[in-house]
C-alpha cells in the first residue's frame, strides 16, 4: 500500500519515483491538495494509470462544486485504466446534507448511512467502471455518534475496505472509536477492513489507541517448509545430536512423528489463497520454517505474490540453494533499499573452516558458494541501482564459532550487507546447553562481543539488536 | 524466576514485565500445516487456514481470549509462575510491544524517533504511571 498527496508546484518527480517503486498488485492511493490545478491533477492521473494496475484516485464527494458522479475527472480516470475510486466524505448526519445526492438517495431508500451521502448510490452508479471505497472524514467528537451506524451500513452492503480520517489531534475520542470497533466485532461484522487514512501522519497511533483489529496484522511469519539439507550443530531437529536423541528414544530410527514433521511443507494453494486475502495492513512478512524455505518447490512464487502486494519480504535461509538465474528473477522483485526483498542468511561462520564445524555435512565449498551468490546479487545492484536484494548476515553464537565474531563483522562490512546479526543462542534443550562457551571462554566471548560492536561502529555497519548485545554485557551470566 | 543469561539472548524481561503484550493485534504466524499461532513462540493455534479464511481466524474466539489474557500480562505476570506460559520469558516481540505502547501512551509514530529515544520515553512513562499509584 502506498499513498501520495500531490501539491501545487510539485514537479512530479517524487510521484514518479514513488510509482516506480510500486509493485503490480499494490494499491496506490493518489490524492490532490486543494490548491492543485486541474492540469496538475490530470497529469498525475495519467501518470498513475500508465505505471500501476492497482491505482486508486481519491476524490471528494463534492469536488470544487461538482458532485463526484458528474465530475469531469471521472472520464479521465476511466480512460487512464485506473480501476479504483475512493470517495471522501464527511461523517455528517441528516438529510439536509444530501444536496445533489438526494435523487440518488431516493433510489436506494434503505440506505441509512450517516454520512449524509448515499454512498451505495454512488457505488451502484460506478459499478461497471470502478471499485468504489469510502473515506470518512470527521472533524469533531460529536460526529462520532454516527460512526457506528455508518460502519454497519458499509459492512452490510459488502464494502470490504473503508478509511477513517479524524482531522483533529485529539486522541480522547479514541475510546469512542475503540468501543465502536468492539460493537462491530460483537456483531461479527468482521469482513470489513477498516484502515485509518493513509494520509494521516499518525495513523499507527490511531490504530494502537483504538485497538483496531479491523486493520489487521502488520507482521507475519509464514512457515513454508520443515525440510533442510544442512545439519547445523545448534539445530534442535537437524543436528546430529538432535537426530540421535530422537533415534535413541525410538529404537534406532527417527520416530514416525518426527519423520512426518520434518517432511512437512505448506500447501501451496492454501498458502497462496491466504497471502492474497491478507489485508493491506501487512507491512512485513518473513518466510521460514523449522527447515529452510528454499526446500519448498514454490517458495519463489510465494515471494512473488508477497512482493507484488508490496509486502516487505524477508527470507530466513542458509542461502545455499541459489543460482544466478534465480537471483536474476529475484532482483526484479527487489526494491531500492535492500529491505524490500531481504535475505537473513544464517551463515554461522566467517570462514569455510568454521562453516564445516557448525555444519558437519557441508564443505567449505558451500560457504564459498554462499558468499559468491551474495556478491553476485551485489553486482546485479551495481548494474541496476534501482533494485537491490538485501542481506542480513546471521551468526548464532556457539562454542564452535564465537571466535569468528570480529571477523564476521569484517566480512559483513566487505560484502556491503544491510546489517549483521550476532545472536546469542537461545537455550531450548540440552543440545544448546552443550554448545555454550564455558569457563575462561566466557570472558573471551564477552570481550569479542565488545570488539565486534566497536568494529561495526567503526565500519558504519548496522548491527541488528545492537542495544541488546550491549545490555547483555552488563547482565549476570547463567 | 529464571535467571537472565548473558548467553541466552533473554534480555527483554524488564520491558515485558511493565507493559501489556499486544502481539495478538499486530502479528501472526502460519505454520506448515496451516495452523495459525498468535506468537512465534506459542504452540497453541487459533485456527487453521485449511479450514477457515483469514477473517475467521483473526476474529476467532480463541484469538480474543488470547488477546485479553496478554493485555494483562504485566499485571498478572502469569508467565513467571505458569509453565504453560513460560515461553513468554523468551519474548521475541518486545520491540512490537514497545512500539505499540509508545504509540498508545506517547502518541507519536515510533518510526519518527530513534530506538533509544523511544525506549527512554517508554521507561519514563512507565515510571510516571508507577509514581501515580
Amino acid at each position: 500500500m502506498k499513498s501520495y498527496l500531490v501539491h501545487e508546484g510539485d514537479n512530479l518527480d517524487a510521484l514518479k519515483s514513488a510509482l516506480s517503486q510500486t509493485m503490480p498488485d499494490e494499491l496506490f492511493l493518489l490524492r490532490f491538495h486543494p490548491g492543485l490545478s486541474d492540469e496538475g491533477r490530470k497529469v498525475a492521473i495519467e501518470l498513475l494509470g500508465k505505471t500501476t494496475r492497482q491505482g486508486c484516485v481519491v476524490l471528494d464527494v463534492m469536488d470544487r462544486g461538482t458532485p463526484v458522479i458528474h465530475h469531469p475527472l471521472i472520464s479521465l480516470i476511466q480512460q487512464a485504466g485506473i480501476p479504483n475510486l475512493c470517495v471522501a466524505m464527511d461523517l455528517n448526519p441528516g438529510p439536509a446534507q444530501m444536496g445533489p445526492f438526494e435523487a440518488l438517495h431516493h433510489k436506494h431508500p434503505r440506505d441509512r448511512s450517516q454520512t449524509g451521502v448515499d454512498f451505495e448510490g454512488i457505488r451502484g452508479y460506478f459499478k461497471d467502471r470502478f471499485q468504489v471505497f469510502p473515506l470518512v472524514k470527521f472533524q469533531e467528537e460529536s460526529q462520532l455518534d454516527v460512526l457506528y451506524p455508518t460502519l454497519m451500513v458499509f459492512a452490510d452492503a459488502g464494502i470490504r475496505w473503508v478509511q477513517l480520517e479524524p482531522l483533529f489531534p485529539n486522541y480522547d475520542v479514541a475510546v469512542k472509536i475503540k468501543n465502536t470497533f468492539k460493537m462491530l466485532r460483537m456483531l461479527q461484522r468482521t469482513k470489513l477492513q477498516i484502515q485509518f487514512s493513509y494520509f494521516l501522519e499518525n495513523r499507527r497511533v490511531w490504530n494502537s489507541k483504538t485497538d483496531n483489529l479491523f486493520s489487521g496484522p502488520i507482521k507475519l511469519d509464514m512457515d513454508v517448509s520443515n525440510t533442510c539439507t544442512h545439519n547445523c550443530t545448534f539445530c534442535t531437529y537437524y543436528s546430529d545430536a538432535g537426530m540421535e536423541e530422537n533415534k535413541k528414544a525410538h529404537g534406532g530410527k527417527l520416530s514416525p512423528d518426527r519423520v512426518k514433521l520434518l517432511a512437512a511443507k505448506l500447501d501451496t494453494d492454501r498458502g497462496m489463497k491466504f497471502l492474497k486475502a491478507l489485508p493491506d495492513s501487512v507491512e512485513f512478512i518473513q518466510f521460514g520454517g523449522i527447515g529452510d524455505p528454499y526446500t519448498h518447490p514454490q517458495i519463489d512464487d510465494f515471494i512473488q505474490v508477497a512482493r507484488n502486494r508490496g509486502f516487505t519480504s524477508s527470507i530466513l535461509t542458509n542461502f545455499s540453494y541459489m543460482d544466478h538465474a534465480r537471483l536474476d528473477r529475484l532482483h526484479r522483485l527487489a526494491g531500492p533499499s535492500g529491505w524490500e526483498l531481504h535475505y537473513v542468511v544464517n551463515l554461522a561462520a566467517s570462514t569455510g573452516e568454521t562453516y564445516v564445524k557448525v555444519r558437519p555435512n557441508q564443505t567449505p565449498a558451500t560457504f564459498e558458494k554462499v558468499i559468491r551468490h551474495i556478491q553476485y546479487a551485489n553486482r546485479l545492484h551495481e548494474a541496476d541501482p534501482t533494485r537491490r536484494i538485501g542481506f542480513t548476515l546471521l551468526l548464532v553464537l556457539n562454542k564452535y564459532n564465537f571466535r569468528d565474531m570480529v571477523h564476521f563483522v569484517s566480512l559483513a562490512g566487505e560484502l556491503g550487507v544491510n546489517q549483521a546479526w550476532i545472536k546469542p543462542m537461545e537455550i531450548h534443550s540440552d543440545i544448546h546447553k552443550e554448545q555454550l562457551p564455558v569457563g575462561s571462554e566466557l570472558e573471551e566471548y564477552k570481550g569479542l562481543v565488545m570488539k565486534s560492536i566497536l568494529l561495526a561502529d567503526r565500519l558504519g555497519l548496522k548491527l541488528h539488536n545492537r542495544h541488546l548485545l550491549q545490555a547483555m554485557l552488563n547482565k549476570e551470566t547463567t | 524466576m529464571k535467571k537472565i543469561g548473558v548467553l541466552t539472548g533473554d534480555f527483554a524481561i524488564d520491558l515485558y514485565q511493565s507493559i501489556p503484550c499486544k502481539v495478538g493485534n499486530k502479528y501472526l504466524r502460519v505454520q506448515v500445516d496451516g495452523g495459525v499461532n498468535p506468537c512465534c513462540v506459542m504452540g497453541t493455534t487459533m485456527g487453521n487456514i485449511a479450514e477457515k479464511d483469514y477473517h475467521e481466524v483473526w476474529f476467532s474466539d480463541s484469538y480474543s481470549v488470547f488477546r485479553e489474557r496478554m493485555e494483562n500480562i504485566h499485571h498478572e505476570k502469569f508467565h513467571l509462575t505458569d509453565p504453560e506460559w513460560a515461553f513468554c520469558q523468551q519474548c521475541p516481540h518486545s520491540e512490537v510491544n514497545l512500539e505499540t505502547y509508545y504509540e498508545s501512551e506517547v502518541e507519536k509514530d515510533p518510526k519518527k524517533v530513534s530506538s533509544e529515544d523511544m525506549r527512554a520515553a517508554v521507561f519514563q512513562k512507565i515510571a510516571e504511571k508507577k509514581g501515580n499509584g
